[in-house]
């Protein structure tokens, strides 16, 4: 045995370290290395919940958006739904639309980000497609080779779903026009006309470029699982085999419907399922179950706290930090339903709305255009890299299709009042259950003589890069890293192994060869200075960690988001 | 009963000056109210503000000029312990449903005051310069708070301890101010009513009492007052 | 003027960019329009150097806010930047050898490498970026490193620094009160430190994406940059929102304000707007591409480009007169003392009318 280490993990959010306890697999192929146990530890502590506490209820959403300034959005409402809770006022119908409106494009920059920038680069590679690989060769190789024309143009849409959040908020990362039982942003026929523009644009691109740039994914998967089955001699699907977890799924709810906020609250109140909102609530463990609060408990025995393990989030004291503690290994700590490790995420949030099958129309809200259905089945009820990825994709696309309904909507709503103002409580709590991108986020709120008396944040990447509990429960990811093939082998070298064809014609770059698309990459690589990427050496072994790095971007990590 | 006599009692000079101030003053508080609670005066109390502002300064400037030259003995600062000597009894007999006499007097033979002012005015008037002082300096400062920064930078240690930035303290100052500016003028006014002064800040004269050796020693007098007044 | 002769002749096209007029050019226009109108002028000019910038992008106490507003730049964007205008005609592209853990490639040990090739990087092209605050030691490891010993190394061999957005150059959200892990700002922690280093204060939270394009041109093409006491550039923080940029002026002036918020127009000051106490050029410039700013679309502005952030400037929704309010409330605390004041007026002239007529009374 031996432990892997990767430190920095990157292009995700914040400061994690992963580390791979290896065993030994024999098969009639040879002996491979796989993960036995993987521990993940969040490396960075900022204490957001201490600095809350004392402070004016109405500030806690604006600074609890500063918990992460990938995900701010999502932060900002489920501090708003909490603090909402606790002054007792809700939020008029048009507030609610626009929020739905702003938070919709929120979301289409996120899963875009996620699924070209930083899931992108590995996927695009393994799936011997330029279009999703970073456009290495710049300008030129976009045009000359599509190399990374997908990649280019997620930045410009992601960038123009930013836009539609700064329309309605004033500003992206940290949009700042919520309050209390309503919004600040004026909603008038000027900003819904320029969202339904830019929404145009977008929306034809995810149809057209996100979908397809999946699928393009999900008919390599089949060659890369002949393929590593083969090397191996396992039994290997593809993608939907790597990153198994544990079945668990839960899911707070999304985009209420602004004629039912009280379904939408009943949640706080008994168990249930949002059923009138977009996405359902749900903790899913192979069935639909309704979701209940009172099933949410923290561990901290492997975090570095003090505190008391096992609270509800009403009852959890402010984190006392202690970076010597024994046995701790992480400064997040560990949630779980019904002491069950959970997963959350987009898969979670498909899962407990619409089931394994997913079938979504896709129809041009502008044109009429009838582009068919974007159709899925979950391919791994445990979960899986490709899963994953096609819950995102789904949810884009659904989200995207959405935002013309909430604009029609709004426009009706023009003229009423967007905001019934409430500025104070003198005691109260409350809580916001809202989904993030990366899953289910908590927030709890607790007010007493007018200030913050208690403040408690349990969030998406806290629940999937877990350390593990007082149980010993590993964590949802460290959970799926479990038996992940760590080949001895070079990027370039996987490619071949799996492509070994030579079709990759290079004329346009104005070299008259074909080579196959390993030895296409490795000069790339190596003049990039990449030649090692994902190279981890231990004991004089080289390890490639490029599935196991599928494996836990899968989950779309955010560690500031998960300490905070 | 004693005598009295007319005199004039302010100069034209000096009522112009106070007039003015004070009608700059009622017009600087209306905007102000304006500026800071949105109470609706005219269309443009910012750029109305600031003009007064200066305006106001500008009398203040002129009215301390002759107050410094001319009434200096009656307000000199070494006035104050007998002043405020003066109110307490003043406050102690008006409990009692007493009053003190009215120690001002004129002399006619030598053609001046032996008494000009209320000893209470004294202490009005030193409030009133230092109000003036910090909410010129702290208007001055939001007016262009780079040129007048020396008052945001004297500010700062004050500020840092309230744990806001210095800005705000300084137009919480300059709005805290304004209510004890407001404070100070009503009860001023009024006594300036019930002393029987307000025709003599109109039309400049007023009948004022002739002064008797005895004015000096009545018993209830404070023994501050003599020699410290005037003489 | 110099500025207004400045958009004069912006207007006729006849101003060329050059390392002399830049800094003005950009106070003139605001960042975005500056960018927009003058992209091919900056491309130009960094192609004639011909040469490859390396810059390491280093994240610390953040949230990574500052990173995704970077991504949001559009004229030119992020990928023209990086692949175009930072690496000249070198060709060399988004995932060259430097260092930013949130878009570069590599992870784990290549990631650490990446830092050491960034510092045997050509002298006088090393740019740093620092995201986030400085923390005590412990609370912010990286490759089992303490973020502290990044930061000392790398400021060696760095030719220009620039701290973004609250955090990096403030300590912004970390070191609110109480300040539990002892965050703090880049310049601060280096001043501890003893490093004698200028640092580019870039704050807002997050940096706003077009001052900071706009930092780096200037860095790369040697124009003089004119820092602040708060090592802010003047070119974007010598304007007070409320006095010298907002458009909602006229009707602070008017005494026109919202007082429910998104419902009417006007001034935002009654709720909590800290345009008087900000000094930013955010209605210029705005966010997102030029597309709008926290008044422009309903908000108060809440200061986030000055130091003392958020603890001087909270509550947000408080007016900024009110600000002492956790201690005493002028207002109140004034109405107050004028209520009884009046008060105390009232009784005396009653008891003395009432005297006055007693004494009538017995002398009849
Ligand atoms: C009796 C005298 C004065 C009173 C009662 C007064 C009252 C006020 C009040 C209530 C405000 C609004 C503050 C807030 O927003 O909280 C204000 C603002 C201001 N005052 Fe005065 N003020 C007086 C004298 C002056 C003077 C002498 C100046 C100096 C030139 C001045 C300059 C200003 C300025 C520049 C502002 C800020 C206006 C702005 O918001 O830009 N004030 N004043
Ligand atoms: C903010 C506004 C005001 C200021 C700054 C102010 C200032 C002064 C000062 C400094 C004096 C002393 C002059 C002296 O000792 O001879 C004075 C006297 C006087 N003020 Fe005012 N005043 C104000 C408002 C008023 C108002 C509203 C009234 C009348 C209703 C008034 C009536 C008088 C009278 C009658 C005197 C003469 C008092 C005396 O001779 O003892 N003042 N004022
Ligand atoms: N985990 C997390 Fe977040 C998200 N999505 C959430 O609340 O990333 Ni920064
Ligand atoms: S208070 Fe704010 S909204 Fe009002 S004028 Fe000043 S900066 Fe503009
Ligand atoms: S307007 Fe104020 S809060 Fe908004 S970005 Fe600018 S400085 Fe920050
Ligand atoms: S809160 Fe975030 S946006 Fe930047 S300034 Fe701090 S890292
Ligand atoms: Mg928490």
């Amino acid at each position: 045995m031996s432990s892997v280490v990767i430190d920095p993990v990157t292009r995700i959010e914040g400061h994690l370290r992963v580390e791979m306890r290896t065993k030994t697999l024999e098969t009639s192929t040879g002996n491979w290395t796989v993960v036995d146990e993987a521990y993940c530890s969040g490396t960075m502590f900022r204490g957001i919940e201490i600095i809350l506490k004392g402070r004016d209820p109405r500030d806690a959403w604006i600074i609890t958006q500063r918990i992460c300034g990938v995900c701010p959005a999502p932060h900002a409402e489920a501090s708003m739904q909490a603090i909402e809770a606790a002054f007792n006022v809700k939020p008029t119908p048009l507030a609610i639309l626009v929020r739905n409106i702003l938070h919709g494009a929120y979301y289409i920059y996120d899963h875009i980000i996620h699924t070209y920038l930083l899931i992108g680069p590995e996927l695009g590679v393994l799936a011997k497609y330029p279009p999703m690989v970073p456009p290495a060769l710049g300008k030129e190789g976009i045009a000359k080779l599509s190399l990374g024309s997908s990649y280019a143009q997620a930045l410009d849409i992601q960038r123009k779903a930013n836009e539609i959040v700064a329309m309605w908020g004033g500003k992206f990362p940290h949009h700042q026009t919520e309050y209390p039982g309503g919004m600040a942003v004026k909603p008038t026929a000027e900003r819904i006309a320029k969202t339904l523009s830019k929404m145009t644009e977008i929306w034809s691109w995810i149809a057209n470029v996100m979908v397809r740039d999946f699928m393009k994914i999900l008919e390599a998967n089949e060659r890369i699982g002949e393929a590593i089955s083969t090397i191996l001699d396992v039994d290997f699907r593809g993608l939907q085999d790597l990153g198994a977890s544990t079945g668990n799924f839960l899911s707070y709810g999304l985009f209420p419907d602004h004629e039912n906020y009280d379904d939408w609250l009943s949640i706080l109140y008994s168990p249930g399922y949002r059923k009138s909102a977009l996405i359902n609530a749900g903790a899913w463990d192979g069935e639909r179950k309704a979701f209940d609060l009172k099933k949410i408990e923290e561990y901290v025995r492997y975090s570095w706290y003090e505190n008391a393990s096992g609270l509800h989030p009403s009852e959890e004291d402010l984190p006392k930090p202690n970076k010597e503690k024994d046995e701790a290994y992480s400064w997040l700590k560990a949630p779980r339903y019904d002491k069950r490790v959970y997963e959350v995420g987009p898969l979670a949030r498909m899962i407990n709305t619409f089931g394994t099958k997913w079938k979504i129309p896709m129809i041009n809200p502008v044109t009429g255009e009838d582009l068919g259905y974007f159709e899925y089945e979950v391919q791994n009820p445990q979960g899986s890299v490709i899963d994953r990825v096609a819950a995102r994709v789904a949810l884009t696309l659904l989200i995207a299709t959405k935002m013309f309904d909430w604009l029609q909507e709004a426009k009706s709503y023009l003229g009423e009042k967007v905001t019934v103002k409430k500025d104070k409580v003198r005691e109260g709590e409350g809580f916001g259950l809202w989904e993030a991108p990366r899953g289910a986020l908590l927030h709890y709120i607790r007010v007493r003589d007018y200030r913050i008396d208690r403040y408690q944040a349990v969030v998406p990447s806290t629940w999937n890069f877990s350390p593990r509990d007082d149980f010993g429960q590993p964590g949802a990811a460290e959970r799926a890293l479990e038996g992940t093939w760590l080949p001895e082998m070079s990027v370039a070298k996987i490619c071949d192994a799996i492509y070994p064809e030579k079709d990759v014609d290079l004329s346009p770059l104005g070299i008259p060869k074909k080579v196959s698309w390993g030895e296409a990459l490795a000069p790339a690589l190596k003049q990039l200075g990449l030649a090692r990427l994902n190279i981890e050496k231990v004991n004089g072994s080289e390890y490639n960690t490029t599935l196991a790095l599928l494996v836990i971007r899968s989950f779309d990590p955010c560690i500031a988001c998960a300490v905070h | 009963m004693g005598d009295f006599v007319e005199v004039e009692r302010h100069s034209k000079f000096v009522r112009v000056c106070h007039w003015g101030i004070v009608i700059t003053c009622l017009f600087l508080t209306l905007t102000g109210v304006q500026l800071a609670f949105g109470v609706k005066v005219i269309d443009d109390a910012q750029a109305l503000h600031i003009r007064l502002g200066f305006i106001f300064l500008g009398l203040w400037i002129l009215f301390s000029y002759f107050a410094l030259t001319e009434e200096w003995k009656w307000i000199s600062p070494k006035r104050i312990p007998y002043s405020v000597k003066f109110v307490i009894e003043e406050a102690i007999a008006w409990i009692k449903g007493d009053h003190v006499d009215d120690p001002r007097a004129y002399d006619p033979k030598r053609r001046e005051y032996v008494e000009k002012v209320i000893p209470s005015q004294v202490l009005v008037w030193w409030t009133y310069v230092a109000l003036t002082l910090v909410i010129g300096l702290t208007g001055l400062a939001l007016y262009d708070p780079k040129t007048y920064n020396f008052v945001l930078k004297a500010s700062e240690q004050l500020s840092n301890l309230l744990g806001v930035d210095s800005y705000a303290f300084i137009r919480a100052t300059h709005r805290f101010v304004m209510f004890l500016y407001a404070a100070i003028a009503v009860t001023h006014a009024y006594a300036a009513t019930i002393f029987g002064t307000l025709g003599s800040m109109i039309h400049g004269k007023r009948k004022e009492k002739v002064a008797t050796v005895g004015d000096l020693k009545r018993k209830h007098v404070p023994k501050a007052i003599a020699g410290a007044g005037g003489r | 003027m110099i500025i207004n002769q400045l958009l004069v002749d912006l207007k006729g096209g006849s101003v060329k960019l050059t390392r002399r007029n830049f800094v003005k050019l950009v106070s003139a226009l605001g960042a975005s329009a500056f960018l927009t109108t003058y992209k091919s002028d900056i491309v130009a000019a960094l192609e004639e150097t011909k040469d490859y910038w390396h810059i390491a992008w280093l994240n610390g106490g953040a949230c990574t806010g500052c990173t995704i507003s970077f991504a949001q730049t559009a004229d030119p964007d992020i990928l023209q930047i990086l692949t175009e205008i930072l690496v000249g005609n070198s060709g060399m592209p988004i995932v060259l050898p430097d260092y930013m853990e949130t878009i570069h490639l590599a992870s784990g040990s290549l990631a650490e490498e990446f830092k050491e090739r960034w510092k045997r990087g050509k002298d006088g092209r090393r740019i740093l970026i620092v995201e986030g605050a400085i923390q005590d030691p412990g609370y912010c490891v990286i490759a089992g490193k303490d973020f502290r010993e990044h930061v000392l190394d790398a400021v060696k061999y760095a030719d220009a620094i620039i701290a973004v957005g609250q955090c990096a150059t403030f300590g912004g959200i970390p070191a609110a009160k109480p300040n539990p892990t002892n965050a703090k700002g880049l310049a601060d922690f280096l001043r501890e430190e003893g490093v004698n280093k200028e640092v580019i204060n870039l704050p807002l939270c997050p940096v706003n994406a077009d001052q900071l394009v706009v930092t780096l041109a200037a860095v790369v093409i040697g124009a003089e940059i004119e820092l602040d006491d708060y090592g802010r550039p003047k070119m974007f923080f010598s304007t007070n929102m409320h006095n010298d940029l907002c458009p909602y002026r006229p009707y602070y002036d008017k005494g026109q304000f919202v007082e429910v918020p998104g419902e009417g127009e006007g001034c935002k000051y009654k709720i909590g707007c800290k345009g008087p106490i900000t000094w930013t050029d955010c209605p210029l410039r705005k966010w997102n591409n030029g597309t709008s700013y926290c008044v422009e679309a309903g908000a108060p502005c809440i200061g986030c480009s000055e130091p003392g952030w958020p603890d001087e400037f909270s509550p947000f929704y408080e007016e900024v007169s009110n600000l002492t309010s956790a201690i005493i409330d002028p207002t109140k605390l004034g109405t107050g003392i004028f209520g009884a004041t009046l008060a105390g007026i009232g009784v005396h002239a009653v008891r003395r009318s009432l005297k006055s007529k007693k004494e009538v009374e017995e002398n009849e």
